[in-house]
């Protein structure tokens, strides 16, 4: 609301303003003698003067919702960092936990496999054993061969989220493909309660940049509105010095300040567009 | 001719013609009047009246308003710079909590992890131990050692029990297992961390709130400002423009007091609130361990405590909005989409609405929003077009998510409501395009090749299952052949023809088959479809079809279907959903193991099954209680450590591991322990009634001798089961009255999925009229073979099928419902008995 607000209060000031310019510009041309300023009687009874005053007082006005709309933008910029830094912090954390568990269960697949390979061979060894009559040896083997599968089976219900492909690769091998593990995080991620499930596609650097180039955009949005403020300073100290100047000089000083107010609409314009 | 806008100045007359003396307000003399002094005296008084006119107010006046405003100025200034550094002080807080919470969730992670994997060391030392224990009472060489090594494993797994924090349960505090653990383990570790970024988003809120302030002081200052300078305008001006600028300035003035001081009194932000941030982490661990829907409460009343302690904390209504999901939810699971009650539907769409104004807008709560737009319009009676507010906000969170299905699909229905068919279908093309495929873009028909990846695929079940009920709930409220019942026809076309075949289908995909003779068949863990095949057509020819087939269930008087996701299931070209039974060659069977694949049991509620063919609904069956006999409801024993589970009445309790006592192997000594890992038992309350199940390994020399010696080896270990645990709830004189005999049960032995040779026997107590079953199988890869060296080598092919002898011994009194009836309760759990997926 302010941006239009101020734009169209702008826009209305520089009619006024153009128009005072142009009906001095016409009285220049027919009394070019120089003359004093007028007295603040004189000038109080001047409707001319009267207009350029009112005019300094609009653009002060002006001037004044311009500060709060670039307080306003400074803020969203400020406030669209912090939501950056906050959805940074937010992804990392659950990146963080994810490539925790996917860590963990490459950590506890090791260990799975540790006994499912060793409970394959010894059934292996076991199986030659009893071809070669060795009947106490098979035993035994196959002794060990179950203790390191109930320690195999322990461990399988372990895995959090992050489950090996195959349970039962050949050799006891098992197939926990980190790399894939960690590609398939985004679609599913394993989240907390309060944590975005949707957090690693969403809240991904891609995301938090656009975060920070909308925080940028409203800061560059703030600075055009400050150099706008900035104008319009300029220009009412021009109208100021063109009523209290000699009369043949009013003209002159109005020009630029009007030229001031033409650029402040046309940056305020951007600013309120862009 | 034109009026020049800049007039000569006229002079009133008579004007000022005495220089005015200060101490009247001048601070200047203004003798503009070229008349020489002198005339009638109300000519003068007139002259001066005109002349104070003219600089009203006065001077002096004017001056002491502006050394007030500039006072008031100033103490704007302090109110600013007070708000600036408050807001920047909180924000310095909470972006100091926030590192900290990431910091401390993360490290809270590493040590749960830790601790966890402590916990599974010792767990499988106790594996270890126990199996020890069985390998020294076996008839076989070094069992002495066997013993000693036992003692050695029972002191470690001793001392590794001893290290694994208290905090660390994995059974709920009724003593039953936990079916969140461990992940609500870890979000009770990772408190500290979600409180300190709760305490961090409290800071952060009241460093927003005074950096609005900060903004409202500055335009405050800024009137003030312009006052001033109007003010000082003012001096230099004479008549109404003076009169006008002080009064300008004036208004501007108290208005900028008027405002400041409301600022003051009723804006200022209260200090963050430490309460709310602990309720908050206690309402995340509380949602994070609930699996039943009283469950949620606790979590409901901490967000409620949070909320009330910090109003407008959008996170705390957005997780009670989720909690009261999980509250109202008619069915609670891993393998469900459910609908939830009206009452806590209007509950979690108010908090979920809180949240998202409260400035919660990640793409899944924009979703969820949406959703409630919608669906508060559906259970309201469907009246008119559902709100614009949930397109739009669809809208939003697909540009937020492009690549989730679900707005899509979200999306869709709500234009299908609306009566925007052509939208709808596109949005559903879009829906179909990315359950298949990964999509970034957000044009619903974006071109995307990378398939979904197989770890994708229980989503895939969800996505699908969840669009078929919302098409199934909308349907509900209009004709079949009305213009949105052919709509929602054409959008379910849309999801059933594409996925079977992988890729996007605008329509149906063939003739597809009118399936008159379809029948169901519900077990407490498992289901059967059976479709006899239309006449003139081969099982072949049948299965080439692009198929799918949807199971619902709903409570008995409930309306609304909820989708069984985890049995949904698709095929094209294979058999991957059916087999044909040979006994039966013109039926196809499509068959789900629910407790095998997803842990979860039937129960006593109503089922639907729908079979869709070439995009096309073939047919479709409904079963109840009535049909399935199941009369109680149902939950999952699940020992996960072997591989086994079924499926037994709610009411009963997980019993202490139990302790045995072998006399070790050619020796008097005996060793007690714990059976971990070889052992699970549940009972009801009087212990009257319950389930032992073991897993237990003859030695290999008990296979040999064909298929006789191991129906003898199964009978052997049965009866040493039922004399182990005899006397803790199953009573210490069973008998056996009904020899071992062969049986199987539903599932078993056609896809390699169950146990082999199995063989039951019944058993009685004459003290107590308890009556067991107790059924023995082989866990093997197929019918056991002959010879220890063939089985050996089968075994180190498949570990999972280790030719492990499991055991399973229902129990309960005669002349009870339990064992009496057609379908006794006692049959059914006996029967739910099964091997689980991965061994």
């Amino acid at each position: 609301m302010i941006p239009y607000v101020a734009t169209a209060a702008l826009a209305l000031l520089l009619a006024v303003a153009v128009f005072l310019l142009v009906a001095e510009w016409r009285r220049y041309l027919k009394d070019r003698m120089p003359a004093p300023p007028p007295t603040p009687e004189e000038a109080s009874l001047d409707r001319w003067n009267a207009g350029v005053v009112m005019l300094v007082a609009g653009i002060s006005i002006s001037g004044a919702l311009l500060a709060w709309w670039a307080a306003s933008q400074f803020s969203a910029a400020a406030n669209a960092s912090q939501q950056a830094l906050t959805e940074a912090t937010q992804y990392q954390t659950v990146k963080a936990e994810q490539d925790g568990y996917v860590d963990f269960g490459a950590r506890l697949a090791e260990s799975y496999q540790e006994h499912t390979v060793a409970a394959t061979q010894l059934y292996s060894e076991a199986a030659s054993a009893w071809s070669a009559g060795q009947g106490n040896v098979a035993l035994e083997l196959e002794t060990q061969a179950r203790l390191e599968s109930a320690q195999a089976r322990a461990l399988y219900p372990g895995f959090v989220c992050y489950w090996p492909f195959y349970s039962s690769a050949p050799g006891g091998r098992v197939d926990f493909n980190v790399a894939q593990e960690k590609a398939s995080e985004a679609q599913g991620a394993c989240t907390q309660p309060d944590q975005d499930p949707t957090a690693l596609r969403t809240l991904g650097p891609a995301a938090v940049a656009q975060v920070e180039a909308t925080a940028s955009s409203d800061r560059g949005t703030a600075e055009e509105i400050v150099l706008a403020g900035a104008l319009l300073i300029v220009a009412v100290f021009f109208m100021t010095m063109s009523y209290l100047a000699w009369r043949h000089r009013r003209a002159h000083y109005l020009a630029p300040g009007v030229v001031s107010v033409a650029a402040a609409l046309v940056v305020c314009a951007a600013a309120a567009v862009g | 001719m034109e009026e020049p806008l800049m007039q000569e100045p006229h002079v009133p007359e008579p004007l000022v013609q005495e220089p005015l003396v200060p101490g009247a307000g001048g601070a200047q003399s203004l003798s503009l009047s070229s008349k020489p002094e002198g005339g009638a005296g109300g000519e003068r008084r007139a002259g001066r009246a005109e002349a104070e006119a003219l600089r009203r107010p006065s001077n002096r006046a004017l001056t002491i308003i502006i050394v007030l405003t500039t006072l008031l100025a100033a103490l704007g200034g302090f109110l600013l710079n007070r708000a600036s550094a408050a807001s920047s002080d909180n924000a310095d807080i909470a972006q100091q909590l926030s590192l900290q919470g990431a910091s401390a969730q993360t490290t809270s992670y590493q040590q749960a992890e830790t601790d966890y994997a402590q916990y599974l060391s010792m767990r499988a030392l106790q594996s270890k131990a126990s199996q020890l224990l069985f390998e020294a009472g076996y008839n076989q060489p070094g069992t002495q050692d066997w013993a000693e090594l036992y003692r050695t494993a029972q002191a470690q797994a001793a001392a590794a029990k001893a290290d694994v924090p208290r905090d660390l349960r994995p059974n709920l505090s009724n003593g039953n297992p936990d079916p969140s653990f461990p992940t609500d383990f870890f979000a009770a570790r990772a408190a500290q961390g979600t409180m300190l970024s709760a305490s961090s988003d409290a800071y952060d809120d009241v460093a927003n709130q005074w950096s609005a302030m900060v903004d409202k002081y500055t335009a405050m200052l800024t009137i003030i400002a312009v006052a001033l300078f109007l003010f000082g305008s003012a001096y230099v001006l004479f008549g109404r423009t003076r009169l006008l600028f002080t009064g300008l300035a004036g208004t501007l003035v108290l208005l900028a007091t008027a405002w400041g001081t409301t600022l003051v009194v009723s804006q200022e932000p209260p200090k963050p609130s430490a309460s709310a941030a602990k309720f908050y982490a206690q309402g995340v661990v509380a949602l994070s361990s609930a699996s039943t829907p009283a469950q949620y409460e606790p979590a409901i009343e901490d967000f409620t405590k949070a909320i009330a302690a910090r109003p407008d904390f959008a996170q705390a209504y957005a997780e009670r909005s989720n909690a009261e999901v999980g509250r109202g939810s008619l069915e609670i699971g891993s393998g469900f989409v459910s609908n939830v009650a009206p009452h806590w539907q209007a509950l979690s769409a108010a908090d979920a609405l809180a949240a998202y104004q409260l400035g919660d807008t990640t793409a899944s709560k924009i979703s969820d929003v949406a959703w409630n737009y919608y669906y508060d319009w559906l259970i309201a009676g469907a009246h008119g077009a559902p709100p614009a507010e949930a397109a739009a906000l669809d809208r939003q969170a697909i540009d937020a998510d492009p690549q989730n299905p679900v707005q899509w699909m979200n999306l869709g229905i709500v234009d299908l409501a609306a009566g925007r068919y052509s939208q709808a279908m596109e949005e559903y093309r879009g829906a179909a395009q990315r359950i298949l495929f990964l999509c970034s873009g957000t044009a619903a028909d974006a071109v995307c090749k990378t398939p979904q990846p197989s770890s994708a695929y229980s989503m895939q079940l969800n996505w699908l299952s969840g669009g078929l009920q919302d098409l199934a709930d909308l349907g509900a409220t209009t004709s079949p052949t009305s213009a949105l019942g052919k709509g929602i026809e054409q959008a379910r076309t849309i999801l059933v023809a594409s996925v079977p075949v992988g890729r996007v289908e605008t329509g149906t995909t063939g003739k597809g088959f009118r399936i008159t003779d379809m029948a169901g068949f519900v077990d407490p863990n498992y289901l059967e479809l059976d479709v006899g095949l239309p006449s003139g057509t081969s099982y072949q020819q049948f299965v080439t079809r692009p198929m799918v087939v949807v199971w619902y269930q709903r409570p008995v008087g409930a309306k609304q279907w909820n989708t069984i996701s985890n049995t949904t299931c698709w095929q094209y070209g294979s058999s991957f959903c059916s087999v044909q039974d040979p006994e039966f060659p013109s039926v196809a069977q499509f068959k789900t193991q629910f407790l095998v694949d997803d842990n979860e049991c039937f129960t006593n509620v109503q089922y639907k099954a729908e079979l869709y063919v070439d995009g096309r609904l073939a047919g479709s069956t409904t079963l109840g209680p009535a049909d399935t006999y199941i009369t109680t409801n149902l939950s999952p024993a699940i020992a996960a450590d072997m591989n086994t589970g079924a499926c037994v009445p709610s009411s009963w309790k997980l019993q202490p591991t139990f302790q045995a006592s072998v006399q070790v192997n050619g020796s008097s000594q005996r060793l007690t322990g714990p059976l971990t890992g070889s052992e699970l038992s549940y009972a009801s309350a009087d212990r009257q009634e319950g389930i032992y199940m073991l897993r237990l390994y003859p030695l290999r020399t008990f296979y040999q001798g064909g298929a006789k010696a191991i129906t003898a080896m199964e009978a052997a270990v049965g009866g040493e089961a039922v004399r182990l645990m005899g006397g803790t709830g199953l009573a210490a004189d069973m008998s056996i009255t009904t020899a071992y005999a062969p049986h199987s049960l539903p599932g078993d032995g056609a896809k390699d999925d169950g146990f082999h040779d199995m063989v039951t026997a019944v058993y009685k107590s004459p003290s107590t009229g308890q009556a067991a079953l107790v059924g023995v199988g082989i866990a093997s890869p197929g019918v056991p073979v002959d010879g220890a060296t063939k089985q050996d080598r089968a075994i180190a092919a498949d570990l999972g099928r280790d030719y492990a002898v499991e055991v399973e011994i229902v129990y309960g009194r005669i002349g009870s419902s339990f064992w009496d009836g057609a379908h006794p309760l006692g049959a059914q759990v006996f029967g739910s008995w099964a091997l689980l997926s991965y061994g």
